[in-house]
């Protein structure tokens, strides 16, 4: 019995003593592995490209192609959660890898959509869900990374994904994502779950052909979850713009259905919504983001509450030509203290002093530009609001050249300041 | 004959009609008076009843005083009945001007008082505030009436009517002299009742002044999960951000503001982007701090009334970019 225990002891000390090298070596195994994953999914995907457009095959073929390319996806996916679980610190180089597979098999859903049009939405949850893995991080999404190989999309050689997204995922922009926390719920909640149903009411006649056929069940999944746990749930749905609304299918009738569990989705948007019981139903409400521009607040009355009423914040005695200029002259400073912080030589040949000061007032007038307009507000995230003004700004300056990544992150940081 | 069929004809055209209005009046939620019903009045009505009540002699004459409490925010009697016990006392310890020692939320927790149980009595710990520092004294809590009624605010609202004094006669010596007043959060329910019902009736200037939303702020709430009854903040048109609108947010995620039309809304969050507005979250501010002192709720059957009323008056999807309204 005691020398049992002596080996137990022992063993201890010898696991204590060896995890750190263990988790260390592990991603010396796994992230070879995950590349290798990565390169057949790659090359997968240009197969399927060939047997799609070339060969024309059935549609038996294309759905083995599918399954290969979704076999490895979550090969790699089960290879991430094996790293963040094991606290391996550096995840960066897996979570890239693991939202670049998504990206990759979302691209073959959307080659083959046009003949089942619900392969748009499924294509919209993996790109979600690729997109979420940088949700709480300040690093830039893998999308606006250089990839480890160029990639052939038909004629077209790309070298990220956002570029090979904007020449042929035009119809991803046409969904929003719609993020449920399912709050304060308890066990004893009177809702019966199955009776629920999820109705689309408005829809712009070029949305109507996109589906949300996904989304039923993942709130009804969501539900379920909170009531036995007795606890908070999150999901996310995948719509294409419209209103929608959840009813009981007992009460079909119901008015008072529609107005409290509406849901509004933009395209191309994210959208945080809450739903909490309230008296024998439910209430969603969206978990308002946004916020005023920080140097429109600058030049604000000192008192606001006594303005409202749509009335103007403005000091008197300015003109808008004055408070334009006042704007720009914020941007410029802000974009030329950002350059400090980024690597500039990654952007454009920024080393004469003329050039770098015509750079950072043509970035500060398109920043402006951009943040005048309800684009603005209605941007998928600050990531993709700036490679938008990032691309625009590399059309104005360099218009030969592909645009720069360290722009996009400088961009960002000017975005986030403001 | 002719004259036969042109009757039939105009009898089922008016049923026709009489049946399209009908459909279109089902589409419509029309609440005439979201805190009239005839089968309820309200628990601010039950509780001014039930406050003339005084206290019976022997307890006078044994030091005791009365407070009251109420609840009516849980969809379940205990949980109401755990409310209202623990904002009786609560009163109580601020008459007496004297501080918790105890968790009394867990005391109450774990033997809850219920109207139908012999939990009755309880027995805390409080702080007697005194120059060089606090004295721990014990004091005794008498639950002497207990009920459940079913009012507007909720089916299972709970009433309750408690005594309250310190367990040794110096501590009594010692303490400061006790104010007396019942319950302040039957004062709050009042005024809110008189928000919401000025609110039913868009009188959006009449609430700013109650709320005194132009008032230097006392805190500022950094998101919605901190927002309490009454709380205020700026919306701004998406296109040109310099024009602000107010808002008074009134629970459940649901508000009430201005909208570029000089119309008054009741939205939910969310629903001010069908007038093209947003939300400022760095504008939110609190004038009075009454309502979060009291953990002041409004009652969710008011506040889905109120919102359900004017519902229909809002656009039913989002503005296309780039065109108005």
């Amino acid at each position: 019995m005691k020398k049992g225990l002596h080996w137990l002891f022992l063993a201890i000390i010898f696991m204590m003593t060896h995890y750190s090298g263990w988790t260390q070596g592990i991603d010396r195994i796994l992230i070879p592995q995950m590349e290798l994953y990565e390169s057949d999914i790659q090359s997968t995907y240009r197969e399927y490209q060939k047997i799609y457009y070339e060969k024309k095959s059935s549609l038996a073929e294309l759905r083995a192609f599918e399954d290969v390319i979704s076999i490895y996806v979550s090969q790699i996916l089960e290879v991430y959660e094996t790293l963040s679980l094991s606290g391996f610190g550096q995840l960066e180089t897996p979570r890239d890898i693991a939202a670049r597979a998504l990206v990759y098999r979302s691209l073959i859903f959307l080659e083959k959509a046009p003949l089942n049009p619900e392969y748009y939405e499924k294509a919209c949850y993996d790109y979600y869900s690729a997109l979420n893995m940088f949700d709480n991080s300040e690093k830039i999404p893998s999308i606006f990374k250089r990839l480890p190989d160029p990639i052939l999309v038909g004629a077209h050689e790309f070298t990220r994904l956002i570029d090979v997204i904007d020449h042929k995922g035009s119809d991803l922009y046409a969904f929003g994502k719609v993020q449920l926390d399912l709050r304060n719920f308890k066990i004893t909640t009177n809702l019966d779950i199955d009776d629920i149903e999820f109705v689309r009411i408005e829809c712009p006649p070029d949305k109507k052909k996109y589906t949300y056929n996904f989304a039923e069940n993942r709130i009804k999944d969501a539900f379920k979850k909170v009531l036995t746990n007795d606890a908070q749930d999150k999901t996310f749905l995948a719509l294409p713009e419209g209103s929608y609304f959840l009813k009981a299918k007992a009460n079909p009738k119901s008015t008072r259905h529609l107005y409290l569990s509406a849901i509004y989705v933009r395209a191309n948007q994210q959208h945080e919504y809450i739903i909490e019981p309230l008296v024998d139903w439910f209430i969603t409400y969206e978990n308002p983001s946004t916020r005023r521009p920080t140097f429109t607040r600058v030049e604000s009355s000192a008192n606001p509450s006594a303005k409202g009423n749509g009335k103007h914040l403005k000091p008197s005695g300015k003109n808008v030509k004055e408070r334009s200029m006042e704007k720009l002259i914020v941007l410029t400073q802000s974009v030329n203290s950002s350059l400090e912080k980024v690597d500039s030589n990654l952007i454009f040949n920024l080393k004469d002093p003329w050039i770098r000061n015509r750079f950072a007032s043509t970035a500060a007038e398109i920043i402006l530009k951009q943040i005048e307009t309800v684009n603005y507000y209605n941007c998928w995230s600050p990531w993709m609001l700036s490679w938008i003004i990032a691309k625009e700004i590399t059309g104005k300056f360099s218009p030969e050249t592909v645009v720069p990544t360290e722009l996009i992150n400088l961009v960002y940081k000017v975005v986030n300041e403001i | 004959m002719k004259n036969n069929y042109q009757r039939i004809l105009i009898i089922f055209l008016l049923l026709f009609l009489a049946a399209g209005a009908s459909t279109l009046q089902a589409q419509r939620i029309s609440f005439d008076n979201c805190w009239k019903s005839q089968q309820h009045t309200t628990l601010l009505d039950t509780m001014l009843r039930v406050m003339t009540k005084p206290i019976e002699d022997t307890y006078k004459q044994h030091d005791f005083i009365q407070t009251f409490g109420c609840a009516y925010e849980e969809g379940d009697i205990e949980q109401n009945s755990i409310r209202a016990v623990y904002r009786a006392i609560i009163q109580s310890i601020r008459n007496r001007k004297l501080s918790l020692r105890d968790d009394l939320d867990t005391i109450l927790r774990t033997r809850p008082p219920r109207p139908d149980n012999l939990a009755r009595e309880y027995s805390i710990y409080v702080n007697i505030p005194r120059e060089s520092e606090p004295k721990a004294a014990r004091y005794e809590i008498k639950i002497l009436d207990l009920e459940t009624v079913a009012t507007i605010e909720s089916g299972k609202a709970v009433w309750t009517r408690i005594v309250t004094r310190y367990a040794y006669k110096e501590d009594f010596n010692i303490s400061p002299i006790a104010v007396s007043n019942p319950s302040e959060f039957v004062t709050v329910m009042e005024e809110s009742q008189a928000i919401l019902k000025a609110l039913e009736k868009k009188r959006f200037s009449r609430i700013k002044k109650m709320l005194a939303i132009e008032n230097i702020s006392i805190v500022y709430p950094k998101s919605i999960d901190e927002l309490q009854f009454g709380d205020s903040m700026n919306l701004f048109d998406e296109i040109d951000p310099e024009k602000i609108y107010k808002g008074i947010y009134l629970g459940k995620g649901i508000f009430t503001c201005e909208t570029p039309t000089n119309d008054i809304m009741i939205c939910k969050f969310g629903e001010e982007r069908l007038f093209r507005m947003r939300i400022d979250t760095n504008s939110f501010r609190r004038t009075v701090s009454s309502y979060a002192d009291l953990n002041y709720q409004a009652p969710e059957s008011i506040l889905e009334c109120i919102f359900l009323k004017f519902s229909h008056e809002k656009p039913k999807s989002l503005p296309q970019l780039g065109s108005s309204q």
